[in-house]
């Protein structure tokens, strides 16, 4: 009986360890087994870019970084495009996050503000080699430090499709945001729909942008995103939405994304907005018979700042081996030849963007080339929207309530004000 | 012949038991223990006692999801009971090629719900099949909002969880059918009983074990209710999240960096909780008898023992 019971008493007491063992505490920072030399194995993360174009371009990288370090072993690790933040969150949260790994600014944010990230500011001394946009984006308030090297940069353009738009009588693209919308609303009349998405916060930063104004998603430690002018804005969609301009679509894809992407491929929509390399990789590929209507025009007001990064694990072995590969990856040379590779993307040091010649390749497309020549036009405007405390989950409620008021069933200033709340409540701490 | 030693059934039944311990009791209970703390991924987390659940009763998501969930159970319980036996009864026949026909109507129960939900979707868009088909008669003059409205959202998935449940329930019931007696049938006939009268009160009765675990089955399915409502609204739950179920917002809230896992813990208790009543009720309905039974023994034992000590007392006087 006695044996019995401490099977129980000892069973139970497992339980319970394990059950304290797993209730979302950070692991303490690993001790850095790096002893400065550039030595030892390392791992090296990218996201989504194990394919015919550019798997010969990291392996040649890794190549020459280990031919450069004798000794040192580069393990090139790729994850799918779909559950990258899951995946992020998984390996970070066992320990196991990868010594080099690609994050944009929002997941290196998490991960910065748990300490799982190396301090670039403090640890390495060619941080001013890269634009200033970049490194901006991996600088947070309420954390001292900058968290990733920019890798590539981006901006989003506006496609039209010239023959949706000649159908409604609209000659050509219009200029502005208010325009589009005026055009729209001339459009649905001819029975043609202009919009399939509804506005999120990010989104209505450019659109008051292009009217002149700003607006701010967080600022001096409060959420300000819910203003008469962004409100007026979301009235107008609603109007548009009764008049037919924006599809059911808009609002049954509310906060998720490339909604408005798919939509303007099948042929039902005039316009959408994209990354600049949306010709070649999009259009040609899963929507050829539209090619010939698309063309592309600058994006409104100032528009999105797009950031990939390099970061550095904290907890690295061989944080000095992961610290001079992450140098190595996103110097001068190695980021020309990778965006030659992807075009309509931007370099992050400031010694590549001197010469654009140098990384512009030629298109597949001809829209490709004017895609490309508008990007750079428009790099020097474009700024990051939203907010490093604004999360994703933040963007799709207040997207939800927005097409709510698209809808007709809340005014549109009380979306924006239940979005706002929501921002408030569910911030963390 | 050897004994065996005290401790080989607990060696027997050992590996079960850890299996039980770290894929079922443990997840559970650390759902209970994160349920009350703020939890959030890579961030240590703070007892805050029943804060989630008060949170819960101000999130107008949670009223949504719930009401969602629960119009989920309501509907899809008498149409998946009471449908598949109909579609049972009509394949139970021995007519010629009634194979083909049985394979069809399985033939949803195969295929990914994912797919099909992405095929009812090209139907129901705003610019699929139905609308067209609409719009080419001149019906319409708009596209009908299946897909961006609550209602019709909610009606389309549960369209979708009927059809593709028809044929799994279909075979139990066709496994049960047979073991209802054809002489049952024949009595009843000679009795006058016409073909609605048999069916409520022969073939009914005679399939009412199955119907009670299809009815729990479909109950639990129910009110877990997720890749139906995720594929059709492409994870939004529709206009204001209002079409999410209880499992969606669960989802929405505890993934990612910035998941809130107490919160989306103490969701998922409530969902347990919840999913306990119906099962409550049906397992009553089932057991009725037995507890009828139960209860009449209860009360004739309780008179039998007044009785007797009635008897002793007046034995004594």
């Amino acid at each position: 009986m006695k044996i019995r019971t401490t099977i129980a008493a000892g069973i139970a007491v497992a339980t319970a360890l394990a059950l304290t063992a797993c209730t979302g505490g950070p692991s303490s920072p690993a001790a850095s087994g790096s002893d400065g030399k550039i030595s030892g194995n390392i791992s090296f993360q990218t996201w989504s870019l194990k394919n015919d174009k550019f798997t010969p371009y990291f392996e040649s990288v890794v190549k020459a970084f280990e031919k450069e370090h004798p000794g040192v072993t580069v393990k090139w690790i790729d994850q799918p495009a779909d559950g990258y933040e899951d995946k992020i969150l998984q390996q970070a949260g066992s320990g196991e996050l990868p010594d080099v790994v690609n994050l944009p600014p929002e997941y290196a944010y998490s991960l910065a503000s748990a300490g799982q990230l190396v301090d670039l500011k403090k640890e390495s001394k060619i941080l001013g080699d890269y634009v200033d946009g970049g490194v901006g984006a991996y600088k947070y308030d309420g954390i001292d430090g900058s968290f990733g090297f920019p890798w590539y940069l981006g901006t989003e353009l506006n496609y039209w499709n010239k023959d949706l738009l000649a159908k409604g009588g609209v000659t050509a693209p219009p200029k502005t945001h208010a325009a589009t919308l005026d055009a729209a609303a001339k459009l649905a009349a001819a029975g043609v729909q202009t919009i399939s998405d509804v506005p999120g916060p990010k989104s209505l930063q450019i659109m008051v942008s292009d009217r002149g104004g700003n607006l701010d998603v967080y600022k001096d430690g409060k959420f300000v995103f819910n203003t008469p002018e962004a409100a007026a804005i979301i009235q107008r969609y609603a109007e548009l939405y009764t008049a037919g301009a924006i599809t059911p679509e808009a609002l049954q894809n509310a906060g998720t994304a490339n909604a408005n992407v798919n939509n303007f491929n099948k042929g039902t929509v005039a316009w959408t907005t994209s990354g600049p390399n949306y010709i070649d990789k999009d259009v040609s590929v899963n929507a050829p018979s539209i090619l010939p209507s698309v063309e592309a025009s600058n994006g409104f007001g100032s528009p999105p700042l797009f950031v990939q990064g390099i970061s550095v694990s904290a907890k690295s072995k061989n944080s000095a081996t992961a610290l001079a590969f992450a140098e190595f990856l996103t110097n001068t040379k190695n980021q020309i030849a990778f965006v030659k590779l992807a075009p309509g993307f931007f370099p992050g040091t400031r010694a590549a963007n001197e010469d654009p010649a140098a990384f512009t390749e030629t298109a597949k497309n001809k829209m490709q080339g004017v895609a490309t020549d508008l990007a750079a036009s428009q790099m020097n405007k474009a700024r990051m929207v939203g907010a490093p405390k604004f999360t994703e989950a933040m963007e799709t409620y207040a997207k939800q309530q927005i097409a709510l008021a698209v809808k007709g069933e809340i005014s549109a200033q009380a979306a924006l004000d239940k979005a706002v709340e929501y921002a408030k409540q569910n911030v963390a701490s | 012949m050897r004994l065996q030693r005290w401790y080989t059934p607990y060696l027997l039944v050992l590996p079960g038991v850890i299996w039980m311990v770290v894929f079922a009791l443990w997840p559970f209970l650390n759902t209970i223990a994160l349920a009350f703390t703020d939890a959030r991924p890579l961030r240590p987390a703070e007892f805050v006692g029943f804060a989630n659940f008060d949170k819960m009763l101000e999130d107008d998501r949670f009223g949504y999801a719930l009401t969602t969930s629960l119009i989920y159970v309501v509907v899809c319980v008498p149409l998946l009971t009471f449908l598949p036996l109909l579609l049972a009864l009509l394949v139970h026949n021995k007519v010629p090629a009634i194979g083909f026909f049985r394979t069809t109507f399985y033939f949803p129960v195969i295929a990914s719900a994912v797919v099909v939900a992405i095929v009812w979707e090209f139907l129901f868009s705003g610019s699929g099949t139905i609308n067209s088909a609409l719009n080419f008669f001149g019906l319409i003059d708009r596209p009908v909002e299946f897909l961006s409205d609550r209602w019709l959202l909610i009606g389309c998935a549960i369209g979708l969880t009927v059809w593709k449940g028809l044929g799994y329930y279909m075979v139990v019931y066709l496994a049960a059918l047979g073991n209802v007696g054809r002489e049952l049938h024949e009595a009843a006939a000679m009795d006058g009983a016409d073909r609605w009268r048999r069916f409520w009160s022969v073939t009914v009765p005679g399939v009412r074990g199955p119907m009670m675990l299809v009815s729990v089955l479909v109950c639990v399915g129910a009110s877990r209710v997720f890749t139906e409502l995720y594929v059709l609204s492409n994870g939004s739950g529709g206009p204001g999240g209002r079409a999410m179920s209880m499992v969606m917002l669960i989802q929405s809230m505890g993934k990612g960096l910035n998941g809130q896992v107490g919160y989306a813990s103490a969701i998922s208790l409530v969902l347990f909780l919840l999913t306990l009543v119906p099962l409550l009720i049906v397992g009553i309905a089932n057991n009725g008898d037995t507890i009828r039974e139960a209860l009449a023994s209860r009360r004739a034992v309780k008179a039998a023992k007044i009785k007797r000590e009635a008897t002793v007392q007046e034995v004594q006087r």
